[in-house]
């Protein structure tokens, strides 16, 4: 046995203990009075000591984990939040882009309702009574020709002068049969020209809605701004619809349709000189041949 | 140099010495036995409590990683359920997600498939036929419209007023009209074989006119449909992501517990060993101590039974009336052949570590 001193150094009172020797003051002022005891209270002690360190460092290492998984979660959400919220954006945009061509398109639509199919057939009307005006004016013209020509030759009355006649009237009508067709063909080109103006425009909005990034931007304004961006592109070109269907809207213009009687005048003029001088010769030959002039032919 | 009285006293003071001696001897033997039974004893109680202490810290170990293997298996359990149902969410996302995109495809497929089939009709035989018809008839109509009039009777014009030459113009007039008509039909069969042509390019101008918002819906459909598609992706992705993480956060944590359970039993039994072998150690301590106390105590014993035995020497050399050392150990004396009688006997039975010889 032996004295041992020790002072305790939470309240730094000293003390002296009789105890085995070997045993530290410290075990000694806690009850350990042999080796034996000493050396059972100190395993005891570190046996506490580690199984502490491990639920400590287990629990710092748990804490570790589990901040890292918030963090994670955290990231997670916000990854998440931020592609729902770019794909709404991205549906808003396209449905946004969708309905700006469709405004576009229905600008067009309106500007071109005018031509229909009654407007084409009336085109046609058009262009046909243009020409059968300068038909009709130089029939006219041709008829008093012909008049004044018969009137000359003293066949007024004659069938020679019923032919030509007949002759103009049918070449009237061959002429107006001719600026049918063309009437036709005017309004087929009329038609093919407002369908290829119509798609033009279409062409030229779609290009204009095309302008711009494929994917939405990053915020709902962003996304506004872009659309307002391509409204302001395909808002010139729809406007500009109604002046090209307007354009497209001009009298018929019938090409001049030239001197359509000349031939059957001129043909006229001759046959009835010919026939004329013909009835002369005749009567002259049976003059010298002594047959009364005035006399009738009994054959 | 001795008298009767000191002879009488020597003899009875030797023999009751020896006898001590004797006794004392027996008395060391005897608590020797029973030291050796106390400390048998007692190391088998180490033993035993060495035994059940570490017997509980296996119990203990094994019960404590059981609870920390259950509950780390539930808990990983619940996780991954957690896992599948988040990812199978996601999958489902992604699939609604294409059934309405693809339903919004199939909307504007069908605006392509109406302009596809009205191309069709437009341009189908019979409709070119009736537009082909159409022509005719409508150039028909149109030089109907504007033919030359019948010439009337009385109207004046170039061939005079002659009944013969008017009705000769009559039917001069309609004679031009038959060729007016017979040359306009030609002029409009001819013409006619354009529009076919005419309407097909239009059908198709029309058709590529109509389709154009729904064809271009399409591309936007198409253009933003992975835009769409990633918060599923992403989802299953992060569902993954989390659930893998939780579950290696999980197993972290059971293999934690594992190893406290195990530091517990290591600590538990190590602690347990350290008390038997103390037990056992401070037994044989007191054993061995017990062991020295005793045979110094049979060593007394035997020098006090030499004592007694000097004086029952001195006795019987007196009583013999000879030399004191032959009268008593000599040839004629009293114990002369016999020997030693207890002492040299006993001891060496002692010291061999035997039993103690019986006493006689």
């Amino acid at each position: 046995m032996a004295a041992v001193s020790y002072t305790n150094p939470a309240t730094g009172v000293p003390g002296q203990y009789w105890v085995e020797q070997g045993v530290p003051g410290e075990y000694a002022a806690r009850g350990a009075t042999t080796v034996t005891a000493y050396q059972q209270m100190a395993a005891q002690d570190l046996s506490d000591k580690q199984i502490q360190a491990q639920k400590d460092i287990a629990g710092q290492q748990q804490t570790f984990n589990e901040q890292q998984f918030a963090a994670q979660q955290a990231q997670y959400e916000q990854q998440q939040k931020q592609v729902q919220e770019q794909a709404k954006r991205q549906s808003e945009y396209d449905t946004g882009r969708a309905q700006v061509l469709s405004e576009g398109t229905n600008q067009i639509n309106q500007a071109f309702s005018r031509f229909s199919p009654d407007y084409f057939n009336q085109y046609a009307k058009d262009y046909l009574a243009k020409s059968q005006d300068e038909i009709d004016y130089q029939r006219r013209q041709a008829q008093k020709d012909l008049g004044f020509q018969l009137a000359r030759q003293g066949i007024s009355s004659s069938q020679a002068g019923v032919n030509q006649e007949g002759l103009i009237e049918e070449k009237a009508g061959r002429a107006t049969a001719e600026q049918t067709d063309a009437a036709q063909k005017a309004a087929a080109g009329l038609q093919t020209d407002v369908a290829n103006a119509r798609s033009n425009l279409a062409n030229q909005v779609a290009s204009a809605e095309s302008i711009g990034s494929p994917i939405a931007g990053s915020t709902i304004e962003d996304v506004n701004t872009s659309l307002q961006t391509q409204r302001n592109a395909i808002s010139p070109i729809a406007t500009s619809a109604g002046d090209v269907a307007s354009s497209l809207q001009a009298v018929p213009t019938v090409s001049t349709l030239g001197s359509i009687f000349s031939g059957v005048l001129g043909a006229g003029g001759n046959f009835l000189g010919g026939l004329q001088s013909g009835q002369i010769m005749g009567q002259f030959q049976k003059g010298l041949s002594g047959t009364d002039p005035n006399r009738s032919s009994t054959r | 140099m001795c008298d009767p009285i000191s002879a009488g006293i020597a003899t009875a003071v030797g023999t009751a010495a020896s006898l001590a001696g004797t006794y004392m001897g027996a008395q060391a033997q005897q608590k020797q036995a029973q030291a050796i039974a106390q400390a048998n004893q007692q190391t088998q109680l180490a033993q035993n409590q060495g035994f059940t202490q570490r017997m509980q810290a296996g119990v203990a170990q094994t019960a404590a990683q059981t609870a920390a293997s259950q509950e780390t298996i539930q808990a990983r359990n619940q996780a991954a359920m957690s896992m599948r149902d988040a990812q199978m969410k996601s999958l489902q996302d992604y699939q609604d997600t294409i059934n309405a995109q693809n339903a919004q495809a199939e909307r504007l497929r069908g605006v392509g498939d109406v302009a596809a089939q009205d191309l069709l009709t437009q341009t189908g035989p019979q409709a070119l036929d009736q537009a082909q018809a159409q022509r005719q008839a409508q150039a028909a109509a149109f030089l109907k419209e504007n033919l030359p009039p019948s010439p009337d009777a009385t109207s004046p014009d170039a061939v005079g007023s002659d009944p013969v030459n008017r009705g000769a113009l009559a039917r001069r007039t309609a004679e031009a009209a038959t060729n007016i008509r017979d040359y306009g039909s030609r002029i409009a069969r001819a013409g006619s074989y354009a529009a076919p042509t005419n309407a097909i390019n239009l059908a198709i101008a029309d058709a590529k006119y109509g389709i154009m918002p729904a064809q271009h819906a399409e591309e936007l459909l198409k253009s933003g449909s992975a835009t769409r598609l990633l918060p599923s992706k992403v989802g299953y992705q992060a569902a993954t992501g989390e659930g893998q993480a939780q579950d290696l956060l999980l197993q972290s944590r059971g293999q934690n517990a594992l190893d406290a359970a195990g530091l517990s039993y290591g600590n538990a039994t190590s602690l347990a060993n350290l008390q038997q072998a103390n037990a056992d150690q401070i037994t044989k301590n007191k054993l061995a101590q017990t062991s020295a106390n005793l045979e110094a105590q049979a060593s007394q014993g035997k020098v006090i039974q030499g004592v007694g035995q000097l004086g029952l020497y001195g006795a019987g050399q007196y009583y013999g009336g000879g030399s004191p050392l032959s009268g008593i150990f000599g040839t004629g004396g009293t114990f002369g052949s016999q020997g030693p009688i207890l002492g040299n006997a006993a001891d060496a039975s002692i010291r061999a570590g035997g039993a103690p010889l019986a006493i006689t």
